[in-house]
């Protein structure tokens, strides 16, 4: 009976029970719900299957557990848990259920086995996570949700007209490797890509996460990015495109980090800058990258999500996170500083830290596929990660100048969860075996050799240093109140400015020029199949393809007309 | 940070001696254990340490030229959303009452 569910529904409709209940049962609901899954998960054999025929022809796998599905699939499940916790303090009960609900469906795009559950889980991951922003219930925070959800649900109508696409083409629906060089795919990919906030595609990262409630941006920063990453993982490993796509992530948002005065924002470039080497990893695409993919994933919800629950607890104690109005904060939150410090060291990488065993593995991946200026852009990044997460976010917030700030120490549960996230980062660091022993392939790879610590260490030590020479010379970039325009500025400025009108026009053009290239190749087709019968060559696929794209563009004119 | 060595205070000059006496072992530490290189510019004295000083301070140089162009005042996107929009923040839900009253106080 426990199987009959697909992983993730649970929690889906847990959240919707939640909202009718109160007090301690509630809290005891939403913690035995992660539990219950992750006991469900771990009953599950690999090769499991659950299928679906609603009609002839059309063939749904509904669940599909593998070993890929399944290490993003505890993290998950452990990142619902710590936020639950987290959040527990939280009044406006709305934002719980949304979140449950919101990993609910994360955890079940996961285990999709086919493109049509992926885009239906897929898109409820973007309606269900909008609420942890609304929930701010401030004006900017509400037109920022909406920009949040139309490139969301952009996403998802890019991966639903790619999947109509495919499916005209070769007839199946299966999501397994997929690689591009089909117009299908290659929309799959870009919907992907959006919420992997592939270069340019980013603005929503930066613009909505920061936005979102203190306890609302724990439970984004931990499901949609890695969702895509899994994704991408699933679809598109060894794909040689992402390695440069992976190294401008890893490499730009550092330099908009140093200048950005709002920490959560900080922690949102540095996110972004996290995917990026998630990204190469996929791009290279051996046992090595890909097992240090899904490692850095696992090791990077959680000290992501320990950095956020810091910077939220920050927050909702002192009101804001902004660095020109913060430092001394250490003082009368000694606990909150030291959770922070431990998250620092461990996206930093530092051994013995839960970074330092994952991403070495991607960084000896590019090594030995001799990807040697891969490997230089990766030690750049991961120097310039120490920068933002390692340095600048704990030195601002909690110490630096004192801001005469003395908030109280955070909520008792805010503690507990960010205890449980820092043990987690310091014993994943330590005793890694236990995830090495979940990663989808064989494990042959020692973190812990003299080469890798000395090396590692003299690359963060010496950074170290740099900042404190640079400080000594007053060279380091003051704190300074500022608004730092990133990619969405694209779409806040210009585009609403340029004005519907135009968009429709141009979709109008586009539309004719579709319909005219149909026409045409079906009569090319026709002509086609007259002289090469039997089949005619071009005479299949097509008659779904326009359609899908009309159906695509029409629902992207009518999402853009809705928001500006 | 000021540049007068006497007000750091004794905790944080502590952690400075910390930091110094790391370097100085890590420098060490290049010259004793194979480093294992994969490729050649690995094979170069303290190559990781110098391409992390180097690497951090080009980030923090090349950001700091970024704010020229980047940077704009705080209420930019505010500003620009037409009249029918305040500027000022409404009243934030997440933060607890307390917090906000303090910043209430402080921005009058």
């Amino acid at each position: 009976m426990f199987e009959a569910v697909p992983p993730g529904l649970f929690l889906v409709l847990g959240g919707v029970l939640a909202l009718f209940l109160r007090g301690s049962l509630r809290s005891a609901v939403l913690i035995a719900l992660p539990i219950l899954g992750a006991v469900q998960l771990a009953l599950l054999p690999n090769g499991f299957s659950m299928q679906w025929q609603p009609f002839e022809g059309y063939l749904f796998e509904v669940v599909r557990v593998d070993a890929l599905s399944r290490v993003f699939g505890y993290v998950f499940y452990l990142a619902a848990l710590i936020s639950v916790i987290f959040s527990l303090h939280v009044k406006d009960t709305m934002q719980q259920s949304a979140g449950i609900a919101y990993a609910g469906s994360g955890v079940a795009a996961l285990f999709a086995g086919d493109l049509v559950t992926l885009f239906v889980w897929w898109e409820l991951t973007a309606v269900t996570s909008v609420f942890l922003i609304l929930a701010r219930r401030t004006d900017r925070a509400t037109r920022t949700a909406l920009r949040y959800l139309v490139v969301q649900v952009l996403s998802g109508v890019l991966l639903l007209a790619g999947t109509l696409l495919h499916y005209g083409e070769t007839g199946s629906l299966a999501f397994g490797a997929l690689g591009l060089g089909s117009l299908g795919r290659d929309l799959i990919f870009v919907a992907f890509g959006i919420k992997a906030a592939f270069p340019l595609l980013n603005g929503w990262l930066q613009d909505a996460y920061p936005e979102a409630t203190a306890t609302g941006s724990v439970w984004l920063s931990s499901f949609t990015t890695k969702l895509a990453i899994y994704a991408l993982a699933r679809g598109y490993a060894g794909t040689e495109i992402l390695i440069p796509i992976g190294c401008v992530m890893t490499v730009f948002p550092v330099f908009f980090a140093v200048i950005e005065n709002d920490l959560r924002r900080v922690l949102a470039y540095s996110l972004n800058n996290q995917l990026g080497f998630m990204v190469v990893g996929i791009g290279i695409g051996t046992e090595l990258a890909l097992n240090g993919t899904a490692a850095h994933a696992f090791a990077h919800i959680l000290y992501k999500s320990l950095l956020f629950m810091a910077m939220g607890a920050v927050l909702y104690r002192a009101g804001t996170v902004k660095a020109s109005e913060l430092g001394g904060l250490y003082k009368s939150m000694p606990w909150t500083a030291t959770f922070c410090i431990i998250g620092a060291a461990a996206i930093s990488a530092f051994p013995l830290f839960s970074g330092f065993t994952s991403k070495s593995m991607i960084l000896s991946a590019a090594a030995e596929g001799h990807h040697d200026v891969v490997f230089l852009i990766l030690l750049f990044a991961s120097a310039g990660v120490l920068e933002h997460s390692g340095i600048k976010i704990p030195y601002f917030a909690f110490f630096a100048h004192d801001s005469g700030k003395r908030p109280k120490e955070a909520p008792k549960n805010m503690l507990v969860a960010m205890g449980i996230a820092a043990a987690l980062c310091i014993g994943l660091g330590v005793f890694y075996g236990p995830l090495y022993a979940l990663l989808p392939y064989r494990v042959d790879y020692t973190p812990y050799t003299m080469a890798h610590i000395v090396t590692q260490l003299q690359l963060l030590v010496f950074a170290i240093l740099a900042f404190l020479v640079l400080q000594k010379l007053r060279l380091y970039p003051s704190e300074r109140r500022a608004t730092i325009l990133g990619a969405d500025w694209f779409y806040r400025r210009p585009l609403p400015a340029i004005g519907v009108r135009v968009g429709i026009a141009c979709a109008f053009v586009y539309l004719t020029l579709v319909g005219m290239a149909a026409a045409i190749t079906r009569r090319v087709g026709h002509v086609l199949r007259k002289l090469y019968q039997p089949p005619g060559p071009l005479g299949e696929p097509w008659p779904t393809g326009p359609a899908a794209l009309v159906a695509a563009i029409l629902l992207v004119v009518y999402l853009v007309s809705v928001y500006v | 940070m000021t540049s007068n060595e006497s007000s750091i205070p004794g905790s944080a000059r502590k952690w400075l001696r910390v930091l110094f006496a790391t370097c100085a072992v890590l420098v060490v530490a290049d010259f004793v254990f194979d480093k294992h290189p994969h490729f050649g510019f690995e094979k170069l004295p303290l190559f990781h340490a110098w391409f992390g000083f180097a690497a951090f301070a080009f980030i923090v140089a090349v950001g700091a030229l970024l704010r020229f162009v980047v940077a704009r005042s705080e209420d930019y996107y505010e500003r620009h959303n037409g009249s029918q929009r305040s500027a000022m923040p409404s009243e934030d839900a997440e933060v607890e009452p307390e917090a906000r009253e303090a910043e209430d106080h402080r921005r009058v």
